[in-house]
């Protein structure tokens, strides 16, 4: 892609207390409120069923809202029709109008609202020019390869020069080497236009790797809101923990336990003294049922399990290779876990028991019952969580 | 593998005898018979292109027969067409009692045509039929349908229309299979109802439009039964379609070579115009994905 400038306006969008049910009373998107600044890139992540999708075609006007309200701009767009709200939507399957040529499935958005011929050409030749697509323009969708449907339909929406792009599974048709040069380029897009815009996926590397601000969404609600990096270090709950990374968190059943004046958390096989700060926050738990959660890379390696302070040990059951790092996946009494370490560490595990240090900084402890992470900071469950999004 | 093979052909084998005997064999022989004089009593007698050149050069009937059914095909097809497609659409709408609809509308093309040919004369009899029944209230004496000039032929048009569920099946089926999403996006673009069947539906469907027009075409040159139960080609030869003409030919005045040589040129005429419409269909019809 070329650096162009290319202006284009721009737009708050704001989702408050929005629900989405079915006539069979089905509830798939419940009391959502969220906010997306302008020119903000939020990704909304979830397994699918999440409601992530639904939400999205509810701000393109493709699904009724049952409840709530959604602005676009200083506008209520809930009684808006889809062409009237200033945006544009980039669809799973491209949705590409097979019998039009590139150029005319670029220009029928323009040709539908009037836009003069002369401007019309000038619009697509400056997409087709950023997306690398000018030689392709006489040809049908029939004669592309997938990155390239990908990068008309993006093109079909930058030629609108709308306020809100939405981005539907973009990438999922796509094989895993063109997904990485793909996401890449809508980055790079969405630098040049500054636009607002919402992109769905299912994909967390991909939420990860695109987002200003991701939005983690499971069975209806809303999880967590905030940048990668807070989520990745703090995640809200149990699901966002499991769902967020490669590997996914560590996470052992157990309780808190009161000894010798400190707490500790205690998960048979598993016994981990909680750091000062940490057990402040979880004290009114002493005696209940929690869930520890370790990350792969807050593991490390220890030869003597007696010259460090805490250290749980196990037996390995498979080891991965991944190139710069393995990743053992260890047995340890009822627990299974996954620590991530150098192959030259790797090089030298043979088959008797092995022992970890957790980095007890960036433990997490959470509430069995409820998932609720008990460990986050202040500032992030005032920032992050769906409440402190609502007005 | 050449057990299986036989057991294969001996499956098949009551359709292959069928087929053989039915279909190949006379299929062949009308080539030879058309260039001999068969009356069905005598042997055929070679007469070599004798037949070709009497119905080209010397039979008005040929023609005239042939031109009523050019003009029945390029009046009926795209009205069957458009009526096919219309109804298609509508029978494609979100409402209650759809399937109802459309039960209702394709039951006609599965009705006996003869059965069908019997209700028509009977509701086009110029004294006591229900259309000029329905005039008469309007106040407006209605023609004699099915034996006056040029009403006998347009009442045949008009009647195709009524079996017109056939095609809007296949119409329907068409419509089901363009994806959902095409529309989404047409909608995000700006396209109105209207916009979206021109921009998105039709050409879309041009498949199966495509394959409908091909039959249709081939179907209205072989036009027969209505023409021979309703109107027997009156009134002064205005309905004689080239098929019914041809039937007259062999079995009523029992002359068979004459009547296959008509039918291979039918043949011909349909091959050719089918090979026409191959040719600009590269133009026209969208494969879609």
């Amino acid at each position: 892609m070329r650096p162009l400038k290319v202006e284009i306006a721009v737009a708050n969008v704001h989702l408050k207390n929005v629900s989405k049910r079915y006539e069979d009373g089905n509830e798939v998107v419940r009391n959502l409120t969220l906010s997306i600044q302008n020119g903000e890139f939020l990704v909304l992540v979830g397994p699918s069923g999440c409601g992530k999708s639904t939400t999205l075609r509810m701000i393109a006007g493709l699904e009724e809202i049952s409840e709530g309200t959604i602005h676009i701009g200083d506008r209520i767009v809930n009684e808006i029709p889809p062409k009237d709200r200033d945006i544009a939507m980039v669809f799973q399957n491209y949705a590409l109008y097979p019998h039009m040529t590139v150029y005319d499935n670029m220009a029928f958005g323009l040709k539908l609202r009037r836009v003069s011929k002369p401007e019309i050409k000038q619009r697509v030749d400056r997409a087709a020019a950023i997306l690398g697509l000018e030689e392709l323009l006489r040809r049908k969708p029939k004669a592309l390869s997938g990155g390239q449907r990908q990068r008309v339909a993006m093109g079909r929406a930058i030629v609108r020069k709308p306020s809100v792009f939405l981005f539907d599974e973009p990438l999922s048709n796509l094989d895993a080497k063109m997904r990485v040069e793909m996401r890449r380029e809508i980055l790079q897009l969405h630098r040049q236009v500054a636009t607002t815009m919402i992109y769905v996926t299912h994909d967390q590397v991909e939420a990860m790797t695109l987002g200003n601000r991701i939005c983690v969404m499971n069975e209806g609600v809303v999880e967590q809101v905030g940048r990668p990096a807070t989520i990745f270090d703090h995640p809200a709950s149990l699901f966002v923990a499991r769902f967020i990374g490669t590997p996914p968190m560590n996470i052992f059943d157990g309780r808190l336990v009161q000894e010798g004046g400190a707490l500790l958390f205690d998960g048979g096989a598993i016994r981990v003294p909680l750091p000062s700060d940490k057990a402040d926050m979880v004290a009114a738990y002493a005696g209940k049922e929690v869930c520890l959660g370790i990350r792969a890379r807050a593991l490390r390696l220890v030869q003597d399990s007696g010259a460090v302070a805490c250290s749980f040990g196990g037996q390995v059951e498979v080891s991965e290779m991944l190139g710069e790092e393995v990743l053992v996946h260890i047995a340890a009494g009822r627990h299974r876990f996954v620590a991530s370490i150098h192959p030259h560490e790797a090089a030298e595990l043979g088959n008797e028991a092995v022992h970890f240090a957790p980095h007890l900084r960036s433990i997490h402890l959470f509430d069995a019952e409820s998932g609720r992470n008990l460990t986050l900071p202040p500032d992030v469950t005032r920032t992050t969580l769906p409440r402190g999004e609502a007005e | 593998m050449r057990r299986d093979t036989l057991k294969g052909y001996l499956f098949i084998s009551p359709w292959l005898a069928g087929f053989l005997l039915l279909v190949a064999v006379p299929f062949i022989d009308s080539i030879y018979l058309s260039f001999t004089h068969y009356d069905v009593i005598s042997p055929p007698r070679w007469i070599g292109a004798a037949n070709y050149k009497r119905l080209v050069m010397e039979d008005p009937f040929f023609w005239k027969s042939l031109a009523v059914t050019l003009k029945y095909a390029m009046i009926a097809v795209p009205l069957g067409m458009v009526f096919g497609v219309g109804l298609a659409l509508l029978l494609n709408l979100n409402i209650r009692g759809i399937r109802f609809y459309r039960t209702v509308f394709y039951l006609p093309s599965i009705i006996p045509l003869v059965a069908t040919c019997a209700v028509f004369t009977w509701m086009l009899n110029p004294q006591m039929g229900l259309m000029n029944s329905l005039l008469r209230l309007a106040g407006v004496e209605g023609p004699a349908w099915l034996t006056s000039q040029p009403w006998a032929f347009y009442s045949l048009v008009l009647m195709s229309l009524w079996t017109v569920g056939g095609s809007m099946i296949i119409y329907l089926a068409g419509l089901k299979d363009v994806p959902a999403s095409l529309y989404e996006a047409a909608v995000v673009d700006g396209a109105g109802p209207w916009q979206r069947t021109i921009h998105i539906t039709l050409p879309m469907l041009t498949p199966v439009i495509f394959f409908n027009l091909v039959m249709d075409i081939i179907n209205a040159f072989k036009y027969f039964t209505q023409a021979y139960i309703m109107t027997e080609g009156g009134p002064e030869e205005s309905t004689t379609f080239y098929a019914l003409y041809l039937f007259h030919r062999s079995w009523r005045y029992l002359d068979m070579g004459y009547a296959s040589a008509m039918a291979w040129i039918l043949f011909l005429i349909i091959v050719a115009i089918t090979a026409m419409l191959f040719t600009t269909h590269k133009r026209w019809v969208h494969y879609g994905r």
